[in-house]
């Protein structure tokens, strides 16, 4: 039963067309890698499946809701939908705890003592338990990355989505964050992951998409992918990034 | 992580003499030394000049000294003094105890002190050395600093630098609380009330005034006061440092609230000395204040009960429209008020209220609201027993603090209302917010004042009469909430989209969002411009003069130099015009170097 479907979808920026019909689906406890150069609408997508932005036409079904402009539906959404971006974006003026309390505090109107312990928990679970008190800008990129994933993950979401989560971060640090969602993928957690560390497409993903041009242009098994792509565009791509 | 290698420590600069760093410094090549001399000489002559004027002769700082009750209270009766007591009691103590309970306890090395020690003193011998013996006076030489008192202070300021000094030598590594420096300070200045000796008016028998004027030491109407509210002050300070201590974290949320009450107390039941009418109270405000404090709880209760959460929805809207019909009836102003936030309470009851433990909190706060400002608004609409013939009981200080105050304070959220509503995505209220910030802008203040004093009124319906210092206090509020809004505005669009993104990405509704995420940081980075604009607001109310009413300024530039009659002061403008000066520059600076402390704190672990 496949717990994200998407049929058709298109998006424009003004008159640019940024994503041009993506019909797939994502199966339960799947990892989905997506590949391809900038600009081709890899996160574009993954964006408009918690509605970060908004996709003008097709569907788009999350665990059997369909998004729409339905304020309940798209909060529903996204409590169940964890997110992790590019460049972080924690809460600068909360410590790691209160950026991981946050929402289970708010949201899912937890009591404090029993969300601290859930967040102390997944502190430890990504390596990082000592760095509770400090704030965001005390941490290195890959702690923040990490306290990042720890404050999705607090939400118990079904569904993760990765935007380039190792992009912004020096190559020392992309080891440490990809350990955590390895960790996390071998869980049994649904995770679509928008990246260019395709070590861990080849490692981890039960399936590797490529996009390129707003369209989807290869979907995969990454053995397959990788030695035996179908599609001259995914050859090419390999070319340039191995 | 590096806890077993040893950090190396960078050199520790050596001061290399004082000839090295006259050459460094002040003499590195001919231009420099010339600058160097004319500045000197610039600095010196001015001083000179204004020390000179300071004590010579011609001033007359009796009027100062004698007015100044005037300037603090203006014509509040002298038999109710004890009210005006309690109010400053109260205010101080309310800071020693938020003081005591947010302290961080920093810490100071002993040696940093005294350098700042020595930095003081050797300017109070800079001005000892520089004032000038005699001063013209009409032509005429006269002596107003002998050479006799001059040697006395100069040795006093030589001893305390060589104590100072040697202080500094013999504990370089101690270190004091940063607090106990300012109690330390806090304790010489009562104590100074003690002893210092000011002129004052006399008059002989036949009621002539003496010439010149004795100098007598303070009365004991204000020393006395002054030494138990400094009292009360530490035992507030211990008292908060206890609490926070034994880790009463609800503390703080009680001393928030007692800030936000205690001005209205003042006002309403303190200040006024409102003819409260035990009957009235008896039989009008306990009966609705339990009546509608039991109506709270039972609304809160069923709320949430499982059949009425269907209809959540449409006890409100009926509260509304049960309000809107109540407003236009003839009742009591309490009745209003309270339908009012009853319609606010059962608004917010479905979504604060969701647990049984925050149910029962929730009655509490609303038992105590209720309770709170039924008695707030009887003493404010009881007629007040203080009588000022000819003008407001509010003067002087007493009034720049309270139109400030009060300006300030409903502005605060007025003004992140607007700035939220002008960068809203919904067009009305985008529309309408804008319009008023600018509108409001466009206009002078004095305008908004004339306004305020002579055109509200026309606004009206006919019989709502405001006191002439709510009015001045209400257009302050309009004023500055444009003002603040602009600012937030800056600070709300200095936030990364991506924070929006987050708050929305972990399920955050607008509203959680605005609170949490996105005004902490937008305040915090307009902190600047807040406070340039509260000091601004600050100086400001002295324009409220112009609308009649005696502020501090109008007492010290009208007031005072009119003075004729019993002491005559005819003419002292300089005197008040001065004193007014550092008066305001007092608490101006107080405030600038705070807000520079709290963006220190907020700054910690930024970014």
């Amino acid at each position: 039963m496949s717990i994200i479907k998407s049929v058709d979808v298109k998006k424009w920026y003004g008159d640019f067309q940024a994503l041009k019909g993506i019909s797939m689906d994502v199966a339960e406890g799947e990892v989905l890698v997506i590949a391809g150069p900038s600009g081709s609408g890899k996160s574009t997508f993954i964006r408009c499946i918690n509605r970060l932005e908004q996709h003008q036409d097709g569907q788009i079904f999350v665990d059997g809701i369909e998004l729409t402009n339905d304020l309940k539906n798209i909060e529903a959404i996204r409590s169940e939908v964890g997110m992790v971006f590019q460049s972080f974006n924690l809460f600068p003026h909360l410590t790691v705890l209160q950026n991981i309390t946050l929402a289970p505090i708010w949201v899912r109107k937890k009591s404090k003592t029993e969300a601290e312990e859930k967040a102390m928990e997944l502190l430890e679970r990504v390596g990082i338990p000592e760095q509770a008190d400090k704030f965001p800008g005390q941490l290195s990129g890959g702690q923040q990355q990490r306290v990042a994933i720890a404050r999705a993950l607090a939400m118990e979401p079904k569904i993760m989505l990765f935007d380039e989560p190792t992009s912004a971060l020096d190559p020392e640090m992309i080891k440490e964050v990809l350990d955590v969602m390895k960790e996390l993928a071998k869980s049994g957690m649904t995770m679509i992951v928008v990246t260019h560390e395709m070590g861990f497409a080849k490692e981890v993903a039960d399936r590797v998409m490529l996009f390129d041009d707003g369209q989807l242009v290869e979907e995969n098994t990454p053995d397959e992918f990788f030695n035996n792509p179908k599609s001259d565009r995914t050859k090419l791509f390999l070319s340039q990034i191995l | 992580m590096q806890d077993n290698q040893t950090i190396e420590q960078p050199p520790e600069v050596q001061f290399a003499g004082i000839s090295r760093w006259l050459k460094e410094n002040l003499f590195s090549s001919i231009s420099s030394s010339i600058l160097t001399l004319l500045s000197v000489t610039a600095v010196v002559s001015t001083f000179r000049s204004i020390i000179g004027f300071f004590i010579s002769p011609e001033r007359e700082w009796t009027a100062v000294t004698y007015n100044l009750q005037l300037y603090m209270v203006q014509a509040y009766p002298e038999s109710d003094f004890m009210r005006v007591w309690i109010t400053v009691g109260l205010l101080i103590s309310l800071l020693g105890l938020s003081w005591g309970f947010n302290s961080l306890k920093e810490k100071v090395l002993v040696k940093d002190w005294c350098d700042g020690l020595l930095k003081g003193v050797s300017s109070f011998l800079f001005i000892i050395l520089v004032a000038p013996s005699t001063v013209d006076v009409e032509g005429v030489s006269v002596e107003v600093f002998n050479s006799n008192t001059r040697a006395i202070c100069f040795g006093i300021g030589v001893v305390l630098i060589i104590g100072i000094y040697l202080l500094r030598k013999t504990s370089p590594k101690m270190e004091i609380v940063k607090d106990r420096i300012s109690f330390l300070y806090l304790a010489l200045l009562v104590s100074s009330i003690w002893v210092i000796k000011v002129p004052t008016v006399t008059f002989t028998e036949s009621n002539e005034r003496v010439d010149p004027d004795p100098f007598l030491p303070l009365a004991s109407t204000t020393t006395i006061p002054w030494t138990v509210i400094f009292g009360f002050m530490v035992v507030a300070y211990l008292t908060g440092s206890f609490l926070k201590t034994k880790g009463r974290n609800s503390m703080s949320r009680i001393i928030l609230s007692s800030w936000i009450l205690a001005p209205l107390v003042i006002v309403s039941w303190i200040y006024r000395k409102p003819d409260f009418g035990m009957s009235n109270i008896l039989t009008q405000d306990i009966p609705i204040a339990v009546a509608f404090s039991l109506l709270g709880i039972v609304a809160i209760k069923t709320l949430n009960s499982d059949k009425v959460i269907p209809y959540q929805k449409y006890v409100t809207y009926g509260m509304l429209a049960l309000t809107a019909v109540v407003f236009f009836l003839p009742v009591l102003r309490q009745l209003k008020l309270l339908f009012l936030i009853t319609w606010l309470l059962v608004s917010i009851a479905p979504t604060v209220a969701n647990s049984k433990e925050s149910a029962r909190n929730l009655s509490i706060v609303w038992t105590v609201t209720v309770f709170i400002l039924i008695l707030l608004m009887r003493g404010a609409s009881s007629e007040s027993l203080i009588i000022v013939p000819g003008s407001s009981i509010y003067g002087g200080f007493t009034l720049t603090w309270l139109i400030a105050f009060f300006g300030i304070a409903i502005s605060f959220p007025f003004g992140v209302v607007l700035a939220l509503g002008r960068t809203s995505k919904l067009p009305i209220i985008r529309i309408i917010c804008t319009a008023v910030i600018e509108l409001v802008r466009s206009v002078p203040f004095i305008t908004w004042l004339f306004f305020g004093s002579v055109m509200l009124t026309l606004f009206l319906p006919k019989g709502v009469e405001f006191d002439e210092v709510l009015r001045a206090i209400v257009v302050t509020a309009i004023f500055s909430s444009a003002y603040l809004a602009e600012n937030v505005r800056g600070g709300l669009q200095s936030i990364n989209n991506g924070q929006f993104e987050a708050a929305d990405a972990v399920g955050l509704s607008t509203l959680q969002r605005i609170t949490l995420i996105i005004m902490p940081q937008a305040l915090r980075a307009v902190i600047p411009p807040i406070v340039s604009q509260v000091i601004s607001l600050f100086k400001d109310t002295s324009l409220v003069a112009i609308v009649g009413l005696f502020d501090l300024l109008y007492i010290g530039s009208k007031v005072i130099p009119n003075q004729s009659q019993g002491a005559n002061f005819l003419g002292t403008i300089q005197e008040n015009i001065l004193f007014c000066a550092i008066f305001y520059w007092l608490f101006t600076y107080s405030f600038a170097r705070r807000s520079m402390k709290i963006e220190k704190r907020l700054g910690l672990g930024e970014r």
